[in-house]
């Protein structure tokens, strides 16, 4: 049975790799093998089988015009047949619509209405009747982030801050896109703050790229998109009956528990956040310490009022 | 000695080839790797699987009265699409992302998706996904059965523990799937309480799918199902009376609507603000959501809500004085 699975497994990943074989081309064997995660290896055994593949009468003008030599894979000629892309299955289809649906792209989107009516047989309508993600709508900033990233180009966003009430503008150097729990996140190098910032996709307002790209640089990206190593840690009393926000509040410790409540400490980047969060208890939550983010509470309260 | 896979190959591109319907006598006789000393039985049974790859891999294979095979072209063959670069990088960075989620349930297609539609690239893709925080392998490989079972409407049964942590074997025709904030969740009609339930896929555990007579579905899915009615923000769940709100969003926070009301409720614009109508189960979680989204939400109705936020607003002022 496994034998099967590995055969069934081979000829789709063969098959998908014709497509690829177009006249004159020169593929490196290591961008097939990510496209396909497979090894290189395992690529170059596949290319050197599809070599021997053909129709009638099976002489080298009919086979598949492909050789490897010095890590890549060359095409010398045409195919004998099947040169003209596969459609999707609905599976693949159900696929693609899904990575499309997680980078903000709605069912009636113009993109994923064209793509997959060229290539498949399903209503993307349809399936979103069936499997859902609930992102945000943020397929123009997506987009705009990653073809900065992928070309190293700097971008002016407009961008507001979590508890702000105006958007602010700052020009960044995209480095990845991280998404956490189906929120995306963009890391990047800040021009603003002179550091590292993480910024939330669906806080951003506008982002255009300003026609200059940006060097290397030497910092070392989080990877991560709440990293809360080097925070501040402010200390909460949740009131009795409150669970700990373990979700909301990324990093949240319990250090004690009474029949009184719950202290708590929690890392935080900006006070606007945390007193917000606080805030938003409406009583069943209080900032013991630091005394500015204390503040900022009392403030927040107030002018809410 | 034919290697398997390149049998499957051969079959594929004779079919590809072939200008009119092909007998699998034919097939047998000039496709290289069919042994010739197999009896027809055997041979009859390669060839049924090898055509179910094939169509697993996208062709689409007919058979004639007859009884003669032939590739049906234009449903085989896709139509010329040109990506734009800023929807080539989206999908790109999207699929590097999710392919190395294990929460991501579709990886395997998805890459097959992406090596149909566009081309190997040397660009490196710069970018993550962590897209459950709970037991994220589990949910995806349980997502898999379960997206399997709503595809060819095939009962489901699992382990489920439930918020009260009580844990049963549950049966269910599932509908549909959604993720919200880390979590997948299935709906599905639950047919030992015959009503239509939403169960956190990070609570099942022994997910089973019987697939052994995959054609023959046990359920219809309900006219007009749509799983996007089941995804609600976080004051809309519990057990509590519904009850209707009318918040407003304001001039600064306006443009955001979309991004935090997702398809909940119903929006209207009225001068320089948006008013949404949104039905609610839980007076403390909305306004928990009203000052953690603000600032710039209002609540325009019903006035004892906002009496309500504004004294608990009066409370924390007080607390933190």
């Amino acid at each position: 049975m496994r034998e099967r699975q590995k055969t069934s497994e081979r000829a789709r990943r063969m098959l998908a790799l014709v497509a690829h074989l177009t006249r004159d081309r020169t593929i490196p064997l290591d961008s097939l093998a990510t496209m396909l995660g497979a090894s290189v290896a395992e690529v170059a055994a596949d290319l050197e089988l599809l070599s021997v593949c053909g129709t009638d009468p099976y002489d080298p003008l009919c086979l598949v015009p492909v050789y490897v030599e010095n890590g890549a894979a060359h095409v010398w000629a045409d195919l004998p047949a099947l040169d003209r892309r596969v459609r999707l299955t609905a599976a693949e289809a159900r696929a693609l619509a899904a990575a499309l649906q997680s980078a903000g792209y709605a069912a009636d989107d113009a993109l994923v209405v064209r793509l997959l009516s060229a290539t498949s047989d399903v209503d993307p309508a349809d399936l979103e009747r069936t499997v859902r993600s609930a992102t945000a709508p943020i397929a123009e900033i997506y987009s705009a982030l990653a073809l900065a990233i992928q070309n190293r180009e700097a971008i002016r966003l407009r961008y507001q801050s979590s508890g702000r009430d105006q958007a602010v503008e700052r020009v960044i150097e995209p480095l990845a896109l991280l998404n956490e729990r189906g929120t995306w996140y963009v890391e990047a190098y800040c021009r603003r703050a002179c550091a590292l910032r993480t910024f939330r996709a669906d806080r951003i307002q506008q982002a255009d790229p300003i026609g200059e790209t940006f060097p290397a640089r030497t910092f070392t990206p989080a990877g991560a998109a709440l990293p809360i190593d080097g925070l501040p840690v402010a200390r909460v009393r949740l009131a009795s009956g409150e669970e700990v926000p373990e979700r909301e509040w990324p990093g949240v410790r319990a250090i004690f528990a009474d029949e009184t409540g719950t202290l708590v400490e929690v890392p935080y980047a900006g006070t606007e956040w945390i007193a917000r969060q606080v805030t938003s208890y409406l009583g069943r939550a209080e900032v013991l310490e630091p005394p500015e983010v204390r503040s900022a509470v009392a403030a927040l309260a107030a002018g809410e009022a | 000695m034919t290697e398997p896979a390149e049998r499957i190959v051969n079959l594929a591109l004779f079919l590809a080839a072939a200008r009119v319907p092909v007998s699998a006598e034919r097939i047998r006789a000039e496709v290289p790797g069919y042994p010739k000393d197999q009896d027809e039985t055997a041979f009859l049974r390669m060839f049924e699987r090898d055509k179910e790859r094939l169509r697993a891999a996208g062709l689409v294979i007919d058979s004639t009265p007859e009884g003669a095979y032939r590739l049906d072209t234009d449903r085989t063959f896709a139509a010329e699409v040109t990506l734009s670069p800023e929807a080539e990088a989206s999908l790109r960075v999207a699929s590097a992302a999710l392919l190395a989620d294990p929460a991501f349930p579709f990886g395997d297609d998805l890459r097959y998706a992406l090596a149909k539609i566009t081309s190997a690239s040397e660009v490196p893709t710069a970018a993550t996904a962590h897209l459950a925080d709970e037991r994220p392998s589990e949910q995806g490989a349980a997502v898999v059965s379960l997206s399997e079972a709503i595809s060819a409407r095939k009962l489901v049964s699992f382990d489920y523990i439930n918020a009260a942590g009580q844990r049963a074997v549950r049966t269910a025709e599932p509908f549909g799937l959604f993720l919200r904030e880390g979590r997948w969740y299935l709906v599905g009609r639950d047919t030992g309480r015959d009503e239509t339930r939403v169960y956190a896929v990070s609570r099942m555990n022994a997910v089973d799918v019987d697939l052994s007579r995959p054609k023959t579905p046990d359920f219809e899915v309900p006219e007009g199902f749509d799983v996007s009615d089941f995804i609600g923000l976080p004051f809309q769940y519990g057990s509590k009376e519904p009850f209707e709100a009318t918040l407003s969003f304001g001039p600064s926070v306006a443009w955001r609507t979309a991004a935090l009301v997702g398809n909940v409720g119903v929006l209207q614009r009225e001068d320089d603000r948006v008013l949404w109508r949104v039905s609610a189960r839980s007076v403390r979680r909305l306004l928990r959501w009203v000052i953690a989204n603000g600032p710039g939400i209002e609540i325009v109705a019903p006035p004892e809500l906002a009496e309500e936020l504004h004294a608990g607003l009066a409370e924390v002022a007080d607390l933190h004085a």
